[in-house]
């Protein structure tokens, strides 16, 4: 069987610019799973669920690093572009509608009323988190992974993964126009 | 890279909306139609006011009872602005409660808010706390011993403490902040023989000061911007409810009741003429001797009492009593100058004219020694992974914990100390510990400030600061009370622990929950 990988001639990357492409994957994720796990305890503690996405994000970005470094399997840099994409796109949904899951509303009331109701507080679901240095960082460093592995890929593979997340993008300003977002 | 332009544009296009999408909102929730400043009215345009006297609705040889509903109503706080604001009895601040000490009063308060927070979208349930007083767990406003709209409740106080100036304000669990920032507080005074019988400026001269910030959108809905929970910031300063408002006064002393009502802005006063303020009060009483200061500084939910003599000014000069602001506060040019003073006419009254050198000698709590103490506890207020927390411990702690949860278990009859210590310098903590009152013994190991030196329920715990206070808990005090930080913002993202006096105290919330109408 053959895999299919993206050791591809010079004629479509220089070597200089693969390396340079490698290195960028390799170092910003990095970065972005050492951010992902100095937060996970604080998420932990808000909700398992929340701890445990943050521990599978950064262990898939420090995968992602190994794999730019010791493979560069062509699937496999295509699932870390849909990965990536995927975590800027929670991230833009946490801080501009909040995400639409959480954790079980906890009723601080005794029972004396509805704590879905509770609305603003720190349990509430739809309610939009700020931006933060650390998140904002991650998420530049992802939107940088990102570009650098579509750099990595052939050009036949390049351009319907470019023009996905092309898609992508002004789907995203679209809902912004509309007031989604 | 073998990217082509074409590439990077399109890769742009996620990359731009991935940014700028959220940081835009951000920016427009913190601008969000902001009232501009040229819209605000020039400050010393708007006349002072008092808010109303409440009025019994009934009484016996030893209650009084009042009826208060909470609701929706428009203020004109800027002119030609309708402010939705939620109101005690139609107005806010809410009206001022003068009671007699020993003689007890029952309050039926009936919450007829809407059935959600117009902006944020919340039901609004309330829990009233008589702040200052040492009601009993059940009548306290216990976070979530709450009233939902259409529901009413008895609170009975018994004004069984030294005369004061305390207030009522709203302190529902997780709402106290936006509750309050709608408008829900309003003054009550416990006047007694001693207080009678200081030769302090009374009746027309003795003022009540409710001091709020707010920000207000275009069309006058209040915004609400916590600053990632750091705190809310407004640029109008209104006292009670009129912004920079402009009192015309008489040339003698009056007394001023200084209450901070703001959800997190604290205050640093002085007058603009450089004289003195002269604190007679604080919290939970009087001091030992009046205190004159330069400025002093003034944190959320704290009370001064304060004489300011105008009979050093000749008639038709403005006075202004400024802001100048502390740490931590975000600031902007409207919110330096907060009223004026015009001395309009010579005094038409000698009576109560005057600061004696000694105003309450002997309060219970300032007698206190630190060789009382038979505890000694320690508590730490700081951020932990973004939340507000003592010792670690939060009021979500002590829901789950079915609110058997306690920070301490003080013994009923006994004086303890009470170490607090802020470990940040990003920002400070009005630390309010209910039922009691409690004096300063120190500040980083340094004597109480000059305006601090009376009985206290609320301390400014200031930037990398220690305090050390000390409190007794009466031998009849029994039952479960919240501490807190009264920066309400802090406190809706569960600053807040509680105590246990004693055993088998009242049940804050069952012990009478609210009725529905």
């Amino acid at each position: 069987m053959t895999v299919l990988t993206a050791d591809l001639p010079t004629a479509t990357t220089s070597r200089v610019e693969q390396v340079a492409a490698i290195a960028t994957v390799a170092i910003l994720s990095v970065v972005g799973a050492g951010i992902h796990l100095y937060v996970a305890p604080e998420h932990f503690e808000e909700w398992w669920a929340f701890g445990w996405f943050f521990l599978v994000v950064a262990a898939a970005q420090v995968a992602t690093a190994l794999l730019v470094l010791w493979g560069r399997a062509l699937m496999l840099i295509v699932a870390a572009i849909v990965a990536n994409a995927g975590t800027v796109l929670v991230w833009v949904v946490s801080r501009t509608d909040g995400l639409p899951i959480g954790p079980p509303v906890l009723d601080m009331t005794g029972g004396l009323a509805d704590p879905t109701k509770g609305g603003y507080g720190t349990h509430a679901v739809g309610l939009p988190e700020p931006v933060g240095v650390l998140d904002l960082t991650a998420t530049v460093c992802e939107l940088l992974v990102l570009a650098a592995l579509c750099a990595l890929l052939p050009r036949a593979w390049r351009r319907p993964v470019v023009d996905g997340v092309l898609v992508v993008g002004l789907l995203l300003w679209g809902l912004f126009l509309v007031g989604v977002l | 890279m073998d990217l082509t332009r074409r590439d990077l544009v399109k890769l742009g296009v996620l990359g731009s909306a991935s940014l700028a999408v959220p940081l835009m909102r951000v920016a427009s929730a913190a601008t969000q139609n902001r009232l501009a400043e040229s819209a605000l009215p020039a400050p010393f345009t708007t006349p002072f006011a008092l808010p109303p006297l409440a009025v019994p609705t009934d009484y016996d040889d030893t209650t009084d009872y009042y009826q208060m509903t909470m609701r929706e109503v428009g203020a004109e706080i800027v002119p030609g602005l309708i402010t939705p604001t939620w109101a005690y009895d139609g107005v806010s601040p809410g009206p001022t409660v003068v009671n007699r000490f020993g003689r007890k009063t029952v309050i039926r308060h009936t919450n007829h808010l809407p059935s959600v927070h117009p902006q944020l979208g919340y039901q609004p349930w309330t829990s009233v706390h008589l702040h200052g007083s040492e009601s009993l767990p059940q009548y306290d406003g216990y976070a979530s011993d709450i009233s939902l709209p259409g529901q009413f409740k008895h609170y009975r106080y018994p004004n069984s403490q030294e005369s004061r100036t305390i207030w009522y304000h709203d302190h529902g669990v997780m709402h106290t902040g936006p509750n309050v920032y709608m408008g829900l507080a309003g003054q009550y005074w416990i006047q007694d023989e001693l207080e009678m019988s200081l030769p302090i400026p009374k009746g027309r001269y003795d003022i009540p000061l409710v001091v709020q910030d707010l920000m207000l959108a275009a069309d006058g809905t209040r915004l609400w911007n916590d600053n990632d929970s750091s705190g809310v910031f407004g640029d109008i300063i209104v006292v009670n409810g009129r912004p920079w408002p402009v009192m015309k006064v008489e040339r003698r002393k009056y007394r001023f009741r200084i209450l901070n009502a703001s959800v997190s802005r604290s205050y640093r006063w002085q007058l603009d003429s450089g004289k003195p303020l002269v604190v007679v009060r604080t919290d939970s009483g009087f001091c030992a001797s009046p205190q004159r200061v330069k400025s002093f500084r003034h944190g959320v939910a704290e009370r001064y009492e304060v004489i300011i003599d105008f009979a050093k000014y000749p008639i038709g000069q403005r006075v202004v009593l400024q802001n100048l602001s502390n740490k931590n506060v975000i600031d902007y040019p409207t919110t330096k100058n907060v009223m004026a003073f015009d001395v309009a006419s010579e005094s038409t009254s000698k009576v109560n004219n005057a600061i004696p050198a000694a105003l309450d000698p002997y309060n219970q709590t300032m007698a206190l020694t630190e060789s009382m103490a038979t505890r000694t506890r320690q508590f730490k207020f700081f951020r932990d992974h973004g939340r507000w927390t003592i010792n670690g411990q939060t009021w979500d702690d002590v829901v789950e914990s079915g609110f058997t949860k306690t920070l301490a278990n003080p013994e009923p009859g006994t004086v303890e100390l009470w170490e607090i210590q802020n470990p940040s310098g990003g920002w400070h903590h009005p630390v309010h510990i209910h039922l009691i009152d409690f004096q300063i013994l120190s500040r980083n190991g340094k004597p109480p400030l000059a305006h601090e030196r009376g009985p206290k329920d609320v301390v400014y715990l200031g930037e990398n600061e220690t305090v050390r206070l000390l409190m007794k808990f009466k031998p009849y005090h029994r039952g479960k009370y919240m501490m807190h930080c009264h920066n309400l913002v802090h406190e809706d993202h569960d600053m807040m622990g509680q105590f246990e006096v004693g055993t088998a105290g009242d049940d804050p919330i069952w012990s009478e929950p609210a009725a529905w109408e």
